[in-house]
């Protein structure tokens, strides 16, 4: 028993020597090494990942029909992006306006990243990119798809790698304004699978399935206008004072393999 | 050298594992991504062998997990090893003998145990530093997936893998607390 109790204190004297030498940096070539050795492989296993899960999307074995149904998806996406932004456009005043037209007229500076791998715990639905502390990526800041869509927050730096958390992860919020007549605001939380729910929306508002979301600028990094998704379904109970609404995220966040960082709100802060 | 050929095939098998447990979580469809190569190997590791060195295997393996986890560095990497070690003695000495029952026992078991070290180790970080690491009720249904996948998995592996592995196949404990009992 002696023996085994001294077996147990020498493990968790290493962990402690192994999390102690992390934090103080003394590891890091070691975690670098190691990183360069996976990070490659990661990358070319979560591009095959994505090559198998978009092939069964698809339902076919004709090379140019899951083409044309990836193109169409393409620029189902596109057009839903459009279609919001030109929505908030005819409803905000010009300044406003142009605040929104996030893509095209605010200088935001984006940094593409490659999606190098996934989750690999069983908690959590985050992505692994290949830009990192080096690259002036910080916690928080919003990642989008190349076609403007939310995907989700940073919640790790390191040298050369980001996990950005998804937004269907359970730990994910996000606050969020729907297009309709009210302008409803609340708060878009992962946890459900890979749906996202937006809570805490006044009962008194109305929402209809179909109406498009975007961020609202009240989460701290993140701008308005970024496109989150759609409202699928509206769950709505009388004794509650919140009604809440199922979000169909536009895009498969699984299936991303590029993703941009937005890194100009601290750009423009430093600026002022 | 053999020290050498021995830490070279060593440091190889850990990068491998490593890999392959990525590979399978990011390649199977849900909810078959639920399923822990890491433990599933670690637990055939036990079962085989018995030898110390498994919770080595557990540190190594971990420790580039950690890497890419999004929990603060060290609770995995605590969780994972502890877990090995107390399976790896539960195995040692509660066990009698190996086969498929004793497989998904023994995996269910290790888990279990890092399940529970880890939920631990992230609810008093949580209350530490206030970030919300862990949402418990949906922890729950997440870890209760992966021990049903990966024990179903467990025991098809074995059954596969005792008809080729010798030390795998049916036979007793060399060491059982319960063995030493009888005699």
């Amino acid at each position: 028993m002696n023996k085994k109790f001294k077996t147990f204190l020498s493990v968790l004297g290493i962990l402690i020597l192994t999390i102690l030498l992390h934090y103080f940096g003394a590891s890091e070539p070691v975690e670098n090494f190691l990183r360069n050795i996976i990070n490659p492989t990661s990358q070319k296993i979560n591009e095959l990942s994505v090559k198998i899960k978009g092939d069964t999307e698809t339902f076919s074995s004709r090379e140019e029909l899951k083409q044309a149904y990836i193109d169409t998806k393409e620029k189902l996406i596109n057009e839903k992006v459009e279609r919001s932004k030109l929505e908030l456009a005819l409803k905000e005043n010009k300044k406003l306006k142009e605040q929104l037209n996030f893509l095209n007229k605010r200088d935001f500076s984006y940094l593409s990243s490659n999606v190098i791998g996934k989750n690999i715990e069983q908690i959590g639905n985050t992505l692994i990119v290949n830009s990192g502390k080096k690259d002036g990526v910080k916690i928080g800041q919003p990642v989008i798809s190349q076609a403007g869509v939310l995907v989700g927050k940073v919640a790790k730096v390191n040298e050369s790698t980001a996990t950005v958390r998804l937004l269907h992860d359970s730990q994910s919020k996000i606050a969020a304004t729907i297009l309709n007549k009210n302008k409803s605001i609340g708060l878009v939380e992962g946890g459900f699978g890979v749906s996202i729910k937006m809570n805490y929306i006044p009962q008194n508002e109305k929402i209809d399935v179909g109406d498009k979301v975007i961020t609202s600028g009240l989460s701290e990094k993140v701008p308005r206008g970024l496109y989150i998704g759609t409202v699928e379904a509206v769950e709505k109970e009388p004794y509650q004072p919140f009604q809440r609404s199922v979000i169909n995220p536009s895009i498969d966040l699984h299936k991303v393999s590029l993703v941009s960082i937005i890194t100009s709100n601290e750009k423009s802060k430093e600026a002022n | 050298m053999k020290n050498l050929k021995k830490l070279t095939k060593f440091i190889l098998g850990v990068i491998g594992i490593t890999i392959l447990h990525i590979a399978l979580t990011l390649i199977l469809p849900n909810p078959f991504s639920a399923f822990n190569a890491l433990f599933c190997i670690l637990s055939l590791l036990i079962l085989s062998r018995g030898l110390g060195y498994v919770v080595w295997v557990a540190f190594f393996t971990h420790f580039i997990i950690e890497l890419y986890a999004v929990t603060p560095f060290g609770i995995t990497l605590v969780s994972s090893t502890i877990a090995i070690l107390f399976t790896l003695w539960i195995y040692r000495y509660l066990f009698t003998n190996k086969s498929w029952y004793t497989a998904g026992t023994l995996v269910v078991v290790s888990l279990l145990f890092y399940r529970l070290i880890f939920s631990i180790l992230a609810l008093i970080h949580q209350s530490i530093f206030g970030a919300e690491l862990l949402v418990l009720s949906k922890a729950v249904r997440s870890f209760g997936l992966e021990i049903l996948i990966t024990s179903i998995a467990t025991i098809i592996i074995y059954l596969v893998l005792s008809k080729i592995i010798p030390t795998l196949s049916k036979q007793k404990v060399k060491r059982s607390w319960f063995k030493t009992l009888n005699s």
